[in-house]
């Protein structure tokens, strides 16, 4: 199903769990998977004076949405991020790994504005996009604004007919969740 | 002579009496030594289990942050302020009788121009930069951290309009958070006129095991198998498994759909969160939805109701229909700050 985690739940022990809590509010206290998607991932975000490292935010939120699960389900799956310095994790090195990779293949296309090689049973096809906007003055002026330019990578992998679309005009180099499905389904 | 003889007698005597309580003396001390070691064993037992047990005991946060900082007596502490969300001045949005997330230092107003900030103080060996990062990655410190942050916030939506910050928004003093309102009174006037009024609330859709399996068609004639051969056979059961699944998953976006489309109806806004995993959340099954809304006051009866029916009409078919709130809302004011940069 298209809108199922890819984190499908495996393990449903119903014995002791350890962050539980209790569901209902008002009353009781909130369960903490409601609180945490929220305070860590939703709520205005302003640079303080102290700085939080928004990347140490950034990582703990996408781990705590690859896990939200209890430790010793996170221990079973090797992740124990709460214990160490959360890059040093093999899961967080293959997130990151991935992340590297794609940057340097981004910044490579940029550099190159020319043809990039493809890798091996991949296509690429450039698609370009150009936006003008016309703007009338009150004084009858018309003011033309190319807004945006771009092109846009298109990769075609012949293996799965997984679609990666890459715009290398921003700097969307993927949020480090890493996950190739989600890739695919955002293409247009 | 008989002098030598008596000297043998004696050494004799001698060895036979150390043979003969040798054997008892390793014994004894063989003994005294397993209770030495059981009586150690037990003590480190008994601080084992107290610690063991301590951590099943029902959290109680000031005593729990107060192992956790083992703070220095002496010397004064240095302190930030660390900002929770943003009312407009003269809401009443700071909470009486709610713990910051320190225990020690209760929520204040910091009022600038028309808004308040809602704060409180937090020592900085704990909120300081390289402490975060570590605290951050401490669950049970995220965990408590989290809860106070939300519970403060809570209250403050009781009798006000509030625009939620992220967790650990840290300012060096009075005079930043002030800044800090002047330099976004924009971003929090638009926020806040838009959510005058309106609360967020939570809806999820969780399907008990089994309920979907149960509820999509049920499997065709299985006696047709037999007149297969093993191989078609085999062929033919794993094609149904496919469609079986995909059945499954079908009825899990139909249902879902069917939840949030009727939520939404009676809502200012929606949104889809995802899945949250069984774990963290506690819940037994498949979460189908995890929606948020942010619901007009004023249709807050009949959202309810809605809720209440869909809970009527999936009850039967071995799913709840859950609701959660109100929320600060959390989940609203993002695309604002966003919009306004």
């Amino acid at each position: 199903m298209a809108s199922r985690p890819e984190y499908a739940i495996t393990n449903r022990r119903q014995g002791e769990q350890p962050l539980r809590s209790d569901l209902q509010r008002p009353g009781g206290p909130a369960n903490l998977a409601d609180i945490l998607e929220r305070v860590l991932d939703k709520g205005i975000v302003i640079a303080g004076d102290i700085q939080i490292n928004l990347l140490d935010i950034e990582l703990l939120t996408i781990k705590l949405r690859l896990l939200v699960a209890s430790v010793e389900r996170a221990q079973e799956m090797g992740i124990n991020w709460w214990e160490s310095d959360p890059s040093l994790t093999s899961k967080a090195n293959e997130l990151e790994e991935e992340n590297r990779d794609l940057r340097d293949r981004l910044d490579r296309l940029e550099r190159i504005a020319g043809l990039p090689a493809p890798e091996e049973g991949e296509e690429v096809i450039f698609e370009e996009t150009h936006h003008e906007e016309v703007v009338e003055d009150s004084d009858g002026e018309r003011e033309e604004t190319v807004t945006e330019s771009r092109r846009e990578e298109v990769v075609e992998a012949k293996d799965a007919g997984s679609r990666k679309r890459s715009p290398s005009s921003s700097g969307r180099g993927g949020s480090g969740g890493g996950s190739r499905k989600r890739k695919k389904a955002s293409s247009g | 002579m008989a002098e030598r003889e008596s000297t043998e007698a004696l050494r004799q005597a001698l060895d036979a009496f150390g043979q003969e309580f040798a054997e008892g003396v390793v014994a004894d001390a063989r003994r005294e030594a397993l209770e030495r070691a059981t009586s150690i064993l037990a003590d480190e037992m008994t601080r084992s289990l107290l610690d063991n047990a301590r951590a099943h005991l029902p959290a109680s946060p000031p005593a729990r942050a107060k192992t956790k900082r083992s703070r220095p007596s002496d010397g004064p502490q240095e302190l930030a302020h660390y900002v929770y969300g943003v009312a407009w001045a003269g809401e009443d949005a700071v909470p009486a009788d709610t713990a910051g997330v320190d225990p020690d230092h209760a929520p204040f107003a910091v009022e600038h121009e028309g808004l308040v900030a809602i704060a409180s103080l937090v020592p900085l060996e704990e909120f300081g930069e390289e402490e975060l990062h570590e605290n951050l990655n401490d669950v049970a410190w995220l965990e408590q951290t989290a809860r106070a942050h939300e519970t403060v916030l809570d209250a403050a939506l009781a009798s006000a309009t509030v625009v939620p910050l992220r967790l650990c928004t840290i300012y060096r003093g009075e005079e930043q958070v002030r800044e800090m309102l002047e330099h976004e009174a924009p971003v929090f006037e638009d926020a806040l006129a838009r959510l005058q009024g309106k609360t967020e609330w939570g809806v999820k859709l969780i399907a008990q095991p089994g309920a979907l399996e149960r509820a999509s068609s049920p499997k065709e004639n299985a006696a047709q198998s037999g007149e297969l051969s093993a191989g078609a056979a085999y062929m033919r059961g794993k094609s149904r498994q496919a469609e079986a699944r995909d059945e499954i998953d079908r009825l899990a976006e139909q249902w879902a759909d069917r939840v949030h489309g009727r939520m939404a109806a009676h809502a200012a806004e929606a949104l889809l969160n995802p899945l949250q995993n069984a774990e963290v959340s506690g819940h037994v099954g498949d979460m189908l939805l995890n929606g948020v809304y942010l619901v007009d006051d004023a249709d807050e009866d009949p959202f309810r109701s809605e809720v209440d029916a869909l809970s009527g009409e999936f009850a039967p078919l071995g799913a709840a229909v859950e609701l959660t709130g109100p929320w600060p809302p959390y989940n609203f004011v993002k695309g604002s700050i966003e919009a306004a940069r």
